[in-house]
């Protein structure tokens, strides 16, 4: 009975040692509620948002490429000597490319946003296609029901006329 | 619905036409009673219709001036890039041909890249304008007028088969010429409170998306009027500095075209504080949005704006072309 209870005992430790080591893996703030994802939930899960901070880092490089470049074109180049002038078109076309390319990165983010949301445009185009095809399957089941009356209507006078009630 | 009643026949009879009185009786308590509830339904119906119009219009014509703003920011960032490339070439920034064939590789991929993004864009934009234009035409669908045909057809049957069943082609129709011209128009305002409701489900469900597609389409109109806007701000900049502010400092007699220069200088400034000011109706179509959402139906001021933007764009793409042209050498 006292090596059981010392059995149990020593269970009980590593269980709570194993759970200690978890929680020291995996550290979580006080009033966090913890939910275990499965696969299912996984992915049921929309796809993962954009980095914080993507959006604003490319804006952030955008902004500096285009004060360089304005900075280089608002250069006093009057006094310049040749080379100087030569150097100083290098460095206006490398900052200008810069500021070309940070554009177009921003703008791949925001158009690469816009693919992703394509499938809620979609669904939403389906559905209100499935919507107006409902109301007009209403309005061709009404028809339907009064065309089947009139001949139902027709069959029985044809009816009447050959079979006297 | 007989009545057999001797009294009841009586009466019917002293006040002159006891069919008149059924059908008024029947008339009354089947069609005209709901026919009050549906037509203060309407009203609601009718409601629900409009706003789903109005956000289709207004849908249809922002992405529709998004996809003329997308192609004159690219027109305007061609145009620029060429005009600086030219500039950068003769400032001598290139020295041998392989530097040259290099930088005029890099400067069309640039450019291609761009291309392709716009155009993404534009199609993936024009899948919206299908979705607002669908919602348009499906709040515009008039489904009262079939419906009350469709019932009037339904009630003409069922006489056909009533008096097909009794026998007797002279046989009276079981439902009357009103009751017949009542109950289809009942069916068509029913339909119509229908459709209001199934309308404002759409509205209801899909206006998650909406919102988030005003967001995106605010962040595009940004960027695009900041393209052009950046581009035409160093432009004009130098421009004033070279053909305002500097023949106008300099001893020699100033230049023929010093007026003119000056003039475009200042259509271009007006433009430029134009498009800072449409880089708003982004921010005013989320507004409009959030107040729809919140039970506001006017918009009117919300068209006029987006037509007085496309109204822009064309303004900045005549003034782009013009400079091209000037820059160029072209006659005008």
């Amino acid at each position: 009975m006292k090596a059981k209870a010392m059995k149990t005992k020593m269970t009980k430790t590593k269980v709570m040692k194993t759970k200690r080591k978890k929680r020291a893996a995996k550290p979580v703030e006080p009033g966090t509620k913890v939910v275990k994802t499965t696969g299912k939930m996984r992915a049921a899960m929309p796809a993962m948002p954009v980095a914080p901070g993507t959006e604003v880092d490319l804006e952030k490089l955008r902004e500096s490429a285009l004060k360089t470049y304005e900075s280089l074109r608002n250069a006093e180049k009057d006094d310049f000597t040749q080379e100087q002038k030569e150097e100083y078109w290098r460095n206006r076309h490398l900052a200008r490319t810069a500021w070309e390319l940070a554009e177009n990165a921003a703008f791949a983010n925001l158009v690469e946003e816009q693919k992703r949301r394509l499938p809620e445009v979609a669904a939403s185009n389906a559905r209100l296609a499935k919507d107006a095809q409902a109301t007009a399957d209403a309005l061709a089941v009404m028809n339907l029901v009064s065309a089947s009356l009139g001949v139902l209507a027709e069959v029985i006078t044809l009816l009447g006329r050959v079979v006297p009630i | 619905m007989r009545t057999t009643g001797r009294g009841a026949n009586t009466r019917m009879l002293a006040t002159g036409n006891a069919n008149s009185f059924h059908t008024c009786r029947r008339l009354y308590l089947g069609v005209a009673l709901p026919l009050g509830t549906v037509l203060v339904l309407s009203g609601c119906a009718a409601t629900q219709v409009k706003r789903a119009e109005q956000v289709g219009e207004v849908g249809k014509t922002y992405a529709n001036a998004l996809t003329l703003a997308g192609d004159e920011a690219m027109a305007s960032s061609i145009t620029f890039s060429l005009a600086e490339i030219r500039k950068e070439r003769t400032g001598g920034a290139f020295r041998t041909p392989e530097d040259r064939s290099k930088a005029i590789k890099n400067q069309i991929e640039t450019l291609e890249q761009r291309q392709q993004l716009v155009e993404t864009s534009n199609h993936l934009l024009a899948l919206l304008a299908e979705y607002f234009a669908s919602l348009e035409q499906f709040a515009k669908l008039d489904i009262s007028t079939s419906f009350e045909a469709a019932t009037g057809g339904l009630v003409d049957s069922i006489n056909k088969v009533g008096k097909a069943v009794e026998n007797n082609p002279k046989a009276n129709a079981k439902i009357s010429n009103a009751e017949r011209t009542a109950l289809a128009k009942l069916s068509g305002l029913v339909a119509r409170q229908v459709h209001g409701q199934a309308v404002a489900k759409v509205l209801e469900r899909d206006a998650p998306m909406i919102g988030t597609q005003l967001r995106l389409m605010t962040k595009l109109l940004e960027t695009y009027s900041k393209w052009i806007n950046d581009r035409s701000g160093m432009e004009l900049e130098e421009f004033y500095r070279d053909h305002v502010v500097k023949p106008f400092v300099a001893t020699e007699e100033l230049p023929g075209s010093w007026d003119q220069d000056v003039r475009r200088y200042l259509q271009g400034t007006s433009l430029s504080e134009q498009i800072t000011k449409a880089q708003d109706a982004g921010e005013r179509m989320e507004r409009f949005w959030a107040g729809y959402l919140a039970g506001e139906i006017s918009i009117t001021y919300l068209v006029a704006d987006l037509k007085d933007l496309e109204k822009l764009i064309q303004a900045v793409s005549d003034f782009r072309k013009a400079h091209a042209d000037a820059s160029a050498g072209k006659p005008q």
